[in-house]
């Protein structure tokens, strides 16, 4: 069966209208209609039988073209088949008709963006993700002030685009995409970067990616960071590419790395390693994750500004890793938070028995996360590490792997401080969180650990979109992947990994036959009674001897320098508007009559002469 | 310092428009407007221009659009002070005016009225038109309420000649437009020029325009003596 | 076809209608008189613009003397766009006034009214250079009185403002005429056209262009003479301000425009002239962040916007004229929308500050609806007209190789997306727990000019292409005004 990208768009539209429309009428068989539409969409995109069309249509002299390339399709999975999991985790909050509306129009303006094959229709639906986006930041009353600094940054990054493109306007006098980008200049490629770096919440450009992870939605919290920030890699990608590495080696190059993609690089290497930092002081499950987020999407933007095929491999693999496990651990975060109505880590500590299975899917993420076999996440980091090796890029790697500790670190913190320890007293009664919720973490991390068996099958996708970037593809079988460097087989070093643990675990429990569970306050208080069994969950300010280690960090902040740079703009612009609208009829009059005298005098000097 | 700034900035002014002007041919023939509307209006090749002055051709019908315009300016200006006016309490005066003023303003306002509408009926034959004959009618007005202290004038009457007036003008302007083809056509044609009933529409609208500026002027100094 | 002389006699007989009606105590017929000329504008300008872009330029002359002799009128596509735009603000301001009453003298209230409608009418169509200063008189002294109408202390100091510089502005203007005509020797303006374009280096001609940069620039709210703006359109009755916001700017730019593009077929100290009004729309951006008052902040805004469409109509090019004919209309139906529902929002609150505003937006979630679309609009950003309309703009600028102004225009949008959306910010922010009866008069008027800003933001390329495009053909191409009249 044929239909264009036209079709599938509008497709996507009517279904968020319908969905709307039911939602309004009853909640749930609102949910359940968003539900299944959203997996007839994502079987649409995903079943190999439908050929999704290319098209292009002209107006005047502007022409409008979308097409799939094989970019495009891999993030088309990606997006499509993220969405039907986040809307099934939706199905037990039970949000309101126009939740459900602008969920739809972000996947269809983000279908648009990655098909759009010119620069117009590309800022086009670039913006309209935007907007909707932030329209469902501020769903939640509490998040109008995060969402007002989320639309004003994305403005920023949004003009910043249209000046780019019409920078690539002036040049080629056309708005497709064609080899006269290669003459734009750096201001161009800025102009060209900043928007996706800003949804990449690239590290001076972040602000807006805390507060907004923490404030907005907590199951649209997974998509907006899984899914919608790899629109930043993707927007890079696409306008990177058809510079070409080579073009871009013409401005010098450093350590055999194109000069802009290593600021790129050294971008994403502080992104990540002051992202894994404060992910670690945070003491808010959610601002955690988020500043996790901006920490791992700074990995992706190494890899990309490697500008090798290994790298590229490496960003996108780590894509793909991060897209899951970040999805998947915001909506078991959701899960909890829908139980306990709390975002707070100090409010948490002991549900592991509670919440068994939102504990083994946590686990899994915070594998995947660490880059730890028998997850995927080990495949990603190996290709970005052996792409840094590759380049000797050491003092980066350097960085990257402090990073990388940093990441371990707050993985930890992250289940210990909701699932270990003693159990608060307040949670006595909480339960499992809902199956809406379970189900897709469950899908998630099977996919996680399937691909840790098996990397080489994202592999094989990202090698197609190496070659039709007419890149080198990276040799891998099913289980393998081989670089320069060497390789590693997934299915060996997991069953190893696993097989380690499970020896483990067998020596324990011979080793140690008569080992019992011991209560709590066993332990902890030598024998005295405690009645508040509270103050034993150690979890407020974890790393608190972190916390003096990196003081000096955390007082900087780039948001003070942002409001200092607005505020000396502000004093500019409130000089001019008292000396200029300053209300007095006498000085308006003044005025006027000067500015005729300045044309009268130029007209007389032009007169005598 | 403010008044030499003051001179500086009217010198500049007056010396740029001083150049301008001196680039402006002085008594160098008439334009070619001016020529048209010497042969037309004088020389009465126009079956439609039958004033005996030229100025009240160019008024009343080579640019009667714009004496529309300007009636409507002066009834929007009368409006707005009304507006400005409303609510506000006017001066009581303390003394009387004296019998000289009572009895000459009964002697002489009737008089008035005559010379005003005379005036304006005589429009197409004498200097003057529409709006002086309304003003002097006004002045009969001004000249009642200085002499009578409660006099109430017929505020309504004003309002109905006031409303009615403009909308003759239009109403005649309309019918041009059936009869001739475009708005404020002289349907009527010159006639015998010099006669009372002559020039077509010229002593209609002048009439219209008479009334109009009297009744307005009339309900604009009742506005500034009384409370409303 | 309608005759376009209706245009200007059916309001006149509505303005003289009134003080008849008042005289027999129907005072309250005079709204719907208002709103029933209004219709019949509306309705005969848009056949007269149908009928107009398939004859092209129409000259009608009055009292059946030929041009160059009598006043006549010119129909040009700009000019019925412009009455189109103004006769639907007096509809919507009236059809607000209706439910809303504006305070005693209403009679008075409704003349300035028809008035207004009548002056911007006359200006859009006439083809006569004294005829445009009459008009343009009888715009000015209805606005005059419009904007003082609530006496309130704020209103009389700002239609004493407007007065003051307004009568410059008319003062400048009639100079400029006098000198065109002691040159050319009509008054015509295609006649004068016709004659500028041959003597451009005669100083008469050059020192009447300076007089009408003034005397226009006042009445078009161009940059360094339009200081009087915010005031006026903070202390004007809220129907008045979105008809002031949206219809009135845009016939003093026709009258700016039809002057500097038609008659003097360029602008002098035209370089200068650029960066003065980006320079004035940047600084008016940027006052619009401080502002308190929301009416003044979309004042502030309305200045920054039309700095932009003035800007496009000096750019000289054909694409340039369509770009500014289309940020015109989008301009002016969104400026109508917000001044219409801030109308809307001071009868519930009574107060026009923003800081009180808060939680609005979820408490009367039409409401919120409404402006939100409108603030995305003025803030252009896709999918609603807005952004076409910045689309059009930037690109012709950049054909023009103009780089820096381009940067000025992103700048300027930039500043804008900040109180904007500070604006959304404090309509979703919590407070206001009390319930608030929003007038559905103005939801009413907003859903009206939301679904026409809607139809533009769908089919954008059509009216482009359809309207502003052709529209701008024959405002460049001047030989085609000239031709009508010989």
């Amino acid at each position: 069966m044929n239909f264009t990208i036209g079709h599938l768009i509008l497709v996507i539209v009517g279904a968020g209208i319908i969905t709307a429309i039911v939602t309004k009428f009853n909640r749930l068989s609102g949910s359940i209609t968003a539900l299944l539409l959203s997996i007839g969409i994502a079987f649409v995109c995903f079943y190999p039988a439908f050929h999704i069309l290319p098209i292009s249509f002209t107006t005047g002299d502007y022409t409008f073209i979308f097409n799939l390339s094989t970019l495009s399709r891999f993030f088309l999975m990606l997006f499509s088949g993220m969405f039907p999991l986040v809307i099934m985790a939706t199905v037990s909050t039970k949000p309101k008709a126009h939740y459900y509306f602008f969920f739809y129009l972000i996947l269809a303006s983000v279908i648009g963006t990655i098909s759009s094959q010119d620069l117009l229709s590309f800022f086009f639906f670039f913006e309209l993700m935007t907007l909707f986006s932030y329209l469902l930041v501020i769903y939640k009353k509490r998040a109008i002030k995060a969402g007002l600094v989320y639309i004003l940054m994305g403005i920023i990054g949004g003009l910043s685009l249209l000046l780019g493109i019409f920078y690539v306007f002036w040049l080629s006098k056309d708005f497709r995409i064609s080899v006269e980008i290669l003459k734009g200049s750096y201001a161009t490629l800025f102009l060209l970067s900043l928007p996706f770096l800003i949804k990449m919440a690239a590290m001076p450009v972040h602000i807006w990616a805390p507060d907004t992870y923490k404030e907005s939605e907590d199951v649209y919290t997974a998509f907006l960071s899984g899914v919608l920030s790899k629109l930043g890699i993707y927007g890079l990608i696409f306008f990177w590419f058809t510079w070409g590495i080579y073009g871009l080696s013409a401005w010098g190059k450093v350590f055999d790395v194109p000069v802009t993609g290593y600021i790129i690089a050294w971008i994403g290497a502080i992104t990540a390693f002051i992202g894994a930092v404060y992910a670690l002081l945070s003491e808010d499950v959610k601002k955690l994750l988020a500043y996790s987020s901006i920490s791992q999407l700074g990995y992706i933007l190494v890899g990309f500004g490697i500008m090798s095929s290994l790298g590229w491999a490496g960003a996108l693999y780590h894509t793909l890793t991060h897209t899951i496990f970040k999805t998947m651990l915001f909506i078991v975060v959701a899960g909890i938070i829908f139980r306990l109505n709390t975002t707070k880590l100090s409010e948490m500590g002991g549900l592991i028995k509670k919440m068994p299975v939102s504990f083994l899917t946590l686990l899994v993420g915070i594998i995947a996360l660490a880059g730890v076999p028998p997850t995927m996440g080990f495949a990603s980091k190996y290709l970005i590490y052996s792409a840094l090796f590759e380049k000797k890029l050491f003092l980066l790697t350097a960085v990257v792997f402090a990073a990388s500790t940093a990441a371990f670190l707050y993985a930890y913190r992250l289940i210990h401080n909701i699932f270990l320890g003693p159990l608060k007293t307040s949670l006595k009664n909480t339960k499992e969180a809902p199956l809406p919720f379970l189900i897709p973490s469950l899908i998630l991390s099977l996919f996680l650990v399937m691909f840790g068996f098996f990397p080489g099958v994202p592999l094989e996708w990202i090698n197609n979109i190496l070659m039709s970037l007419g890149m080198k593809s990276i040799a891998s079988t099913f289980t393998t992947i081989s670089t320069s460097l060497g390789g590693f087989n997934g299915l060996l070093s997991s069953s190893i990994f696993i097989s380690i643990f499970g020896i483990i675990f067998i020596l324990y429990l011979i080793l140690f036959p008569k080992a019992k569970w011991v209560n709590d306050k066993n332990t902890f208080t030598a024998g005295e009674v405690m009645h508040n069994t509270d103050l034993l969950t150690y979890s407020s300010h974890f790393y608190r001897f972190l916390e003096r280690e990196f003081g000096l960090l955390i007082k900087l902040s780039v948001k003070k320098l942002y409001d200092n740079i607005l505020g000396i703009f502000e004093w500019m612009f409130d000089v001019a508007r008292k000396l200029l609208y300053h209300g007095n009829v006498n000085g308006y009059v003044w005025a006027i009559i000067l500015v005729t005298l300045t044309f009268v005098i130029s007209f007389l000097i032009g007169g005598l002469r | 310092m403010r008044h030499i700034f003051a001179l500086i900035v009217v010198g500049t002014l007056g010396l740029g428009l001083f150049y301008t002007l001196s680039h402006i041919p002085f008594g160098k023939g008439l334009s070619e407007v001016s020529k048209y509307y010497v042969e037309n209006a004088i020389d009465k090749n126009d079956p439609h221009a039958g004033a005996t002055n030229i100025v009240t051709d160019i008024v009343v019908l080579y640019r009667g659009f714009d004496t529309l315009g300007e009636v409507t300016v002066l009834f929007l200006a009368a409006t707005g002070l009304s507006v400005f006016f409303f609510g506000l309490k006017k001066k009581e005066y303390t003394c009387e005016p004296s019998l000289i003023v009572k009895r000459g303003t009964g002697i002489i306002f009737p008089f008035i009225l005559l010379l005003g509408v005379y005036i304006f009926v005589h429009g197409h034959l004498t200097p003057g038109g529409g709006f002086p004959g309304g003003v002097i009618i006004a002045t009969g007005v001004l000249l009642i309420y200085l002499c009578c202290r409660d006099y109430k004038a017929p505020h309504s009457l004003f309002k109905v000649i006031e409303g009615s007036m403009g909308t003759l003008f239009v109403i005649v302007g309309l019918i041009g437009l059936i009869v001739g083809g475009s708005f404020l056509f002289n349907f009527l044609g010159a006639g015998k020029t010099g006669e009372l009933v002559s020039a077509g529409i010229i002593p209609i609208l002048y009439i219209v325009i008479g009334l109009k500026v009297g009744a307005e002027l009339s309900g604009l100094v009742k506005d500034t003596m009384e409370d409303v | 076809m309608v005759n376009p002389v209706l245009l200007i006699a059916v309001p006149l007989i509505g303005a003289f209608l009134i003080p008849l009606l008042s005289a027999v105590r129907l005072k309250v017929l005079s709204r719907y008189i208002v709103f029933i000329t209004s219709s019949f504008s509306l309705v005969s300008a848009i056949l007269l613009f149908y009928h107009v872009t398939y004859t092209g330029i129409l000259s009608v002359s009055i009292a059946g003397f030929k041009p160059p002799f009598g006043i006549n009128l010119e129909v040009t596509l700009l000019g019925c766009i412009i009455v189109v735009l103004l006769s639907l603000g007096v509809l919507i301001s009236s059809f607000y006034n209706l439910f809303i009453y504006p305070s005693e003298p209403e009679d008075k209230f409704n003349i300035a009214l028809i008035l207004l409608l009548l002056g911007g009418t006359g200006i859009s169509l006439t083809g006569d250079m004294f005829n445009m200063f009459v008009f343009l008189e009888i715009t000015s002294i209805a606005a005059y009185i419009l904007s003082a109408y609530k006496r309130n202390g704020t209103g009389e100091e700002a239609g004493l403002k407007y007065l003051f510089i307004g009568s410059i502005g008319s003062l400048f203007f009639l100079l400029g005429v006098i000198l065109l005509y002691t040159q050319a020797g009509s008054l015509n303006i295609a006649r004068l056209a016709q004659y500028s374009a041959s003597h451009l280096n005669n100083p008469v001609i050059l020192f009447s262009a300076i007089m009408f940069i003034v005397g226009l620039g006042i009445e078009a709210e161009i940059f360094p003479f339009n200081w009087w703006v915010p005031d006026v359109y903070q202390a004007a009755p809220d129907s008045i301000s979105s008809v002031f916001a949206g219809a009135i700017s845009k016939v003093g730019i026709y009258a700016f425009i039809r002057i500097f593009i038609t008659v003097f077929n360029g602008i002098p100290y035209y370089e200068a002239l650029i960066y003065l009004v980006l320079v004035g729309s940047l600084i008016a951006e940027g006052a619009a962040l401080f502002q308190k008052d929301i009416k003044r902040l979309f004042a502030y805004s309305s200045l920054g916007q039309i700095g932009f469409i003035v800007f496009a109509f000096l750019l000289k090019r054909a694409d340039g004229y369509s770009a500014g004919i289309f940020m015109l209309l989008n301009h002016a139906l969104v400026k109508m929308l917000i001044f219409i529902l801030i109308g809307g929002i001071f009868v519930a609150l009574s107060t026009t500050e923003i800081e009180k505003m808060k939680g609005i937006g979820r408490k009367s979630p039409i409401l919120g609806i409404l402006f939100t679309i409108g603030i995305l609009t003025l803030a252009g950003l896709p999918p609603f007209s807005g952004f076409y309309a910045k689309l059009f703009l930037l690109k012709a600028t950049f054909q023009h190789n103009y780089f820096i102004p381009a940067i000025i225009i992103i700048v300027a949008s930039l500043i804008e997306a900040f109180y904007l959306f500070r604006l959304i910010y404090i309509f979703y922010s919590p407070g206001h727990e009390k319930k608030h009866s929003f007038s559905t008069a103005s939801l009413a008027t907003g859903f009206i000019l939301i679904i026409l800003i809607l139809g533009m933001s769908i089919i954008p390329f059509h009216i482009k292409k359809q309207y502003t495009d052709k529209a701008a053909k024959s405002l460049f191409m001047r030989s085609l005004y000239i031709k009508e009249v010989k």
